[in-house]
């Protein structure tokens, strides 16, 4: 069962388009920003499983984790997070958790086993070589044989960010499943489980 | 900026411009891990085992690689209880990697150099990139 009733007008219309089939009209999604004691989060639609039910939720994003990503000159990665992680993370054909390797987080030396990794097909991938850096991103076609990924973490300080179900971490291509179309290659064996 | 389309990004900027990307190496704390970086583009990360990924940059000729990330460092620090209090060098992390795990690191090595160093590979399965 899905409630659809949380969603942005645009992420909800996004959704319907694109599980009707309709994947090149993408409207942009604008996040909603929250301020807490001075740190901006950025909240983004996207959904989670518990038990049997796909609900939606908000996904953050600290915007000096953003920030770093300028500062680095990353700016790639800014383009991608506006114009494919905003509008498609909605989008999201599987789920798993457990990203099976060693991570130490939040004073835990388990925190693998809880990272969520969100993939489909984008239907676009960007560029932004250096002499453009004025302009816009390139737009190219997607990564072939690959799907766009998106980890997230589980939100430890829910007292704080009540409204943030998980952080987005990272988002990058990797190679797709011979066998499972949108599914990351060798999902069975490189992550703990499939929830979607 | 006129390159995003959010107005939350161009807001993120306040009109400021792009900076100009310089190879970096700093640690992800959010995924504990080492990231090295050596070009600005789209890429594909592409996990060689649970501690070694290699990025691959998209939209090129040739195959191309532009980073890697070793993974677990801090885990790493907190399994063997090392100081956390001062610089390390990076050979001296890999050591402790090896140490870690010396048996998957050999295999890892010897099954993706083993046809450029001409090594002959003996009881290995199908390699699969997990």
């Amino acid at each position: 069962m899905v409630h659809l009733y949380h969603l942005t007008n645009s992420a909800r219309k996004n959704y319907y388009q694109y599980n009707a089939g309709v994947r090149g009209s993408t409207i942009q999604e604008e996040p909603e920003i929250i301020n807490r004691e001075g740190e901006v989060a950025y909240l983004i639609d996207g959904f989670a499983i518990e038990g049997q039910n796909k609900k939606v939720v908000q996904f953050g994003i600290l915007q000096v984790d953003l920030s770093r990503r300028y500062d680095r000159g990353q700016n790639v990665a800014l383009a991608q997070f506006d114009r494919i992680v905003l509008p498609g993370l909605i989008l999201v054909e599987h789920i798993f958790r457990g990203l099976k390797r060693p991570l130490f987080k939040d004073g835990s030396p388990y925190g693998d086993s809880e990272g969520l990794i969100h993939t489909w097909r984008p239907l676009h991938d960007y560029e932004w070589p250096d002499k453009d850096k004025t302009g816009r991103p390139i737009e190219k076609g997607p990564v072939a044989s690959s799907v766009f990924a998106v980890i997230i973490n589980m939100n430890h300080h829910r007292e704080k960010w009540p409204e943030v179900y998980g952080w987005i971490d990272r988002w990058n291509w990797i190679y797709e499943d011979a066998y499972l179309p949108g599914a990351p290659m060798n999902w069975k064996t490189r992550y703990e489980e499939k929830l979607l | 900026m006129e390159g995003f389309l959010t107005k939350t990004m161009q807001d993120l900027l306040g009109g400021k411009p792009l900076k100009k990307f310089k190879p970096c190496a700093y640690y992800d704390k959010h995924l504990d891990c080492i990231r090295v970086q050596i070009r600005d583009c789209s890429f594909t990360e592409i996990r060689l085992n649970t501690r070694f990924t290699i990025y691959q940059a998209n939209h090129v000729d040739n195959v191309e690689y532009m980073g890697f990330s070793m993974k677990g460092i801090r885990h790493l620090f907190e399994k063997h209880q090392l100081p956390k209090d001062g610089p390390y060098k990076l050979a001296d992390i890999i050591d402790e990697i090896v140490k870690d795990d010396p048996e998957s690191l050999c295999e890892l090595i010897q099954i993706r150099f083993a046809k450029n160093l001409n090594l002959v590979v003996e009881d290995i399965q199908e390699w699969k990139a997990a």
